[in-house]
């Protein structure tokens, strides 16, 4: 995968998935015919092995920590994928697809819905299409598959997703007493209510209960108080199965994206910015299916997420700090000005960067590039944990210049305000760009600063 | 971000504690910016901002570090609490939860702060006196017998904020010259005491004379 990366023009401002590639005609025929050949045979042997998600579930259950989960599940993956004879077919079949349009994102919606159609999904095609951004309409299906939500497998997809959301529901009856609200709002007079739950549980869901209004404020959507009650069951489910962490404050802001976007799917509003202007359900053909399979959804998308970075949420946030950590060695590589003066200014990057990490730059950039971003992090395989850091690094050097003219106040102030509301596409491309020549540059090599990542851990 | 704010004589770090939903990020944008909002979001680690005023002819420079008030973030937060004189812990009044966990806050600075910071206790959202669940009374008795200033505020109708600053910020300065407090003129301090307050996480000794300022 990363041999293949390179050919593309990233220098160029263009991102992976978007670049035309010349290549032969291409034989249609015998091609789709192999694919299928191979997928009939992927099926047979898949259906024997369990599915990704059963495996997710089998995790996710367990309170403990598994920093490394995905990554099994990513090597799962690898070993089902096709042997060596057939990737020839895989790769020809990709590079097809890629030549057979010359207008990316017009069809880039269109080849992953052939994408999704196929018996067993081709992981790799639907992940370079996705580096490159996705459509609206394609995120719920696409995410869903990254994230290893929903099997390969296109026979078992539906049934999972019904499984999977009468498992939440299930984990809701037993984790989530609705009495918790009522009491909530009698805690100031009643202080005998609180016999039934535990204090931890209380602190939990008070904790909470005051992030849910200040959960993106500037979205009218997630002020919709079904779709708050939504994000409030999906988070204390998450924080009771989880003890090892629990909630912590700046989750809220994670579950969004995989609420949005899975809402979406529901809508009857097409256009990203109408959905999340939305102030009530009026928007949504089926607004009960609409919210509970969403619900479901991000709260095992959620799970998935976290699963990676939990260590940023443990006593201490020991992954935070080494991320940051990483993220100053990063810096210090691509950009040493830039390093020494926020050194010399007395700026410690935790400082700023602290954030960064804790909300995966939700509070650094505005909401719909979030999930532009997120097209690309869940394309990568690593992107929350590794190619996030990247990001940090390419975002940061982008003020290089001006933040080179700060003293330590303006600095600061700076950094916890950037200047990004009018961002579009355009400057996440640059950034996601860049993030990922220096990942091709860093990340390969056994440089000192990969060394310095490895040994943080 | 206006020039003249870099002429000051004194510039005093002080810290914004209390638990989560208090009110802190809004007493702290009132105070800075003269604004409030109902829909701030929760802060992550810790967030700055500055002020000038005058006092006693003097112009202080109030360097006002807001901090997360989820216990999780502690050990990121306690970190900012060197190098701190001042201290403003805040409650809501309408949460009693928020008022019994003064205790706590007490602790933690007398664990990560200096001895000697000078603390002020807030009951924010005085606004809310219908669901007022901390009488003034108590309070008051409580800030008394732990030797800490008390006021009541509101960040939303904009009571007492401006007191609360300009009260703490004064008591620090009055304490401050007590103790012979050295210098006095502008260009001593400005260009460099910006780094002499700041404190960053990892250990750094170079921080101190603050502390010697009170």
């Amino acid at each position: 995968m990363t041999d293949d990366k390179t050919l593309f023009g990233v220098s160029d401002g263009l991102l992976p998935g978007r670049v035309v590639r010349l290549g032969k005609p291409v034989d249609w025929a015998s091609i789709l015919k192999a694919s299928q050949d191979r997928e009939r045979r992927e099926k047979e042997k898949r259906d024997s092995s369990s599915s990704i998600s059963d495996l997710k579930s089998s995790q996710t259950s367990i309170p403990s920590i598994k920093p490394k989960s995905k990554k099994a599940n990513t090597v799962i993956e690898e070993s089902s994928s096709p042997t060596d004879g057939e990737t020839e077919t895989g790769k020809q079949r990709t590079a097809a697809r890629e030549n057979s349009s010359s207008s990316p994102s017009a069809t880039s919606s269109e080849k992953l819905k052939q994408l999704l159609a196929e018996p067993t999904l081709n992981t790799e095609a639907v992940r370079k299409l996705a580096w490159a951004g996705l459509e609206s309409e394609m995120r719920s299906p696409v995410w869903k598959v990254l994230l290893g939500y929903v099997p390969t497998n296109l026979a078992r997809r539906n049934d999972t997703l019904r499984r999977k959301r009468r498992e939440y529901q299930e984990a809701v009856n037993q984790h989530y007493d609705p009495y918790l609200d009522t009491k909530e709002q009698s805690v100031v007079t009643n202080s005998s209510t609180y016999n039934r739950i535990g204090n931890e549980e209380d602190v939990t869901f008070r904790q909470i209960s005051v992030d849910i209004p200040r959960t993106c404020p500037g979205q009218a959507l997630f002020h919709i108080p079904e779709v708050q009650q939504a994000l409030k069951r999906i988070l204390y489910v998450w924080a009771t199965r989880h003890p090892a962490s629990g909630y912590v404050q700046g989750m809220n802001d994670l579950v969004t994206p995989f609420l949005f976007v899975f809402l979406s799917e529901y809508a009857s509003v097409k256009d990203d910015l109408s959905l999340l202007k939305a102030t009530d359900l009026s928007v949504f053909d089926n607004a009960d299916e609409a919210l509970s399979n969403a619900e479901a959804d991000s709260y095992w998308c959620l799970t998935a997420l976290l699963n990676d970075i939990q260590d940023y949420y443990t006593f201490s946030q020991p992954g935070i700090q080494r991320r940051v950590h990483f993220l100053r060695e990063l810096v210090a590589r691509v950009d040493g000005n830039l390093c020494t003066h926020l050194e010399d200014e007395g700026l410690d990057f935790l400082q700023f960067a602290f954030r960064w990490m804790n909300c995966l730059l939700m509070r650094e950039l505005p909401f719909h590039l979030i999930v532009r971003v997120w097209d690309t992090y869940l394309a990568e395989t690593d992107g929350f944990a590794t190619f996030h850091v990247y990001v940090c690094a390419a975002l940061l050097v982008t003020f290089s210049e001006e933040l080179q003219d700060m003293d330590f106040q303006d600095l600061v102030m700076f950094l916890q305000n950037l200047p990004t509301e009018s961002w579009t596409n355009r400057e996440i491309d640059v950034i996601l760009s860049q993030a990922y020549m220096w990942r091709t540059i860093f990340g390969a090599a056994p440089s000192h600063l990969q060394q310095a990542f490895q040994a943080s851990y | 971000m206006a020039r003249s704010d870099d002429e000051y004589d004194y510039l005093f770090k002080v810290v914004l504690i209390g638990d989560a939903g208090v009110g802190k990020s809004n007493l702290l944008s009132r105070f800075t910016r003269n604004e409030f909002s109902l829909e701030s979001k929760s802060t992550i680690g810790v967030e700055f901002a500055t002020r000038s005023i005058q006092c006693e002819g003097k112009i202080i420079k109030a360097q006002i570090w807001d901090t997360a008030g989820q216990e999780r973030y502690r050990a990121i937060t306690s970190a900012y609490y060197r190098g701190a004189v001042g201290a403003l812990l805040v409650y809501d009044i309408t949460k009693k939860d928020s008022f019994d966990n003064v205790q706590r806050w007490l602790k933690e600075l007398k664990d990560h702060a200096d001895a000697n910071i000078v603390i002020m206790l807030v009951g924010n959202k005085s606004d809310l006196q219908h669901l007022k669940a901390v009488t003034t009374d108590d309070a008051s008795a409580f800030a008394e017998s732990n030797g800490l200033s008390f006021i009541e505020t509101s960040a939303l109708d904009n009571s007492n904020v401006e007191e609360a600053f300009r009260s703490i910020l004064s008591e620090i300065y009055r304490l401050g010259s007590k103790k012979a407090l050295e210098k006095g003129s502008t260009s001593n301090f400005a260009p460099n005491a910006t780094q002499t307050i700041v404190i960053n996480p990892p250990a750094d000794e170079g921080k101190t004379e603050k502390a010697k300022c009170c």
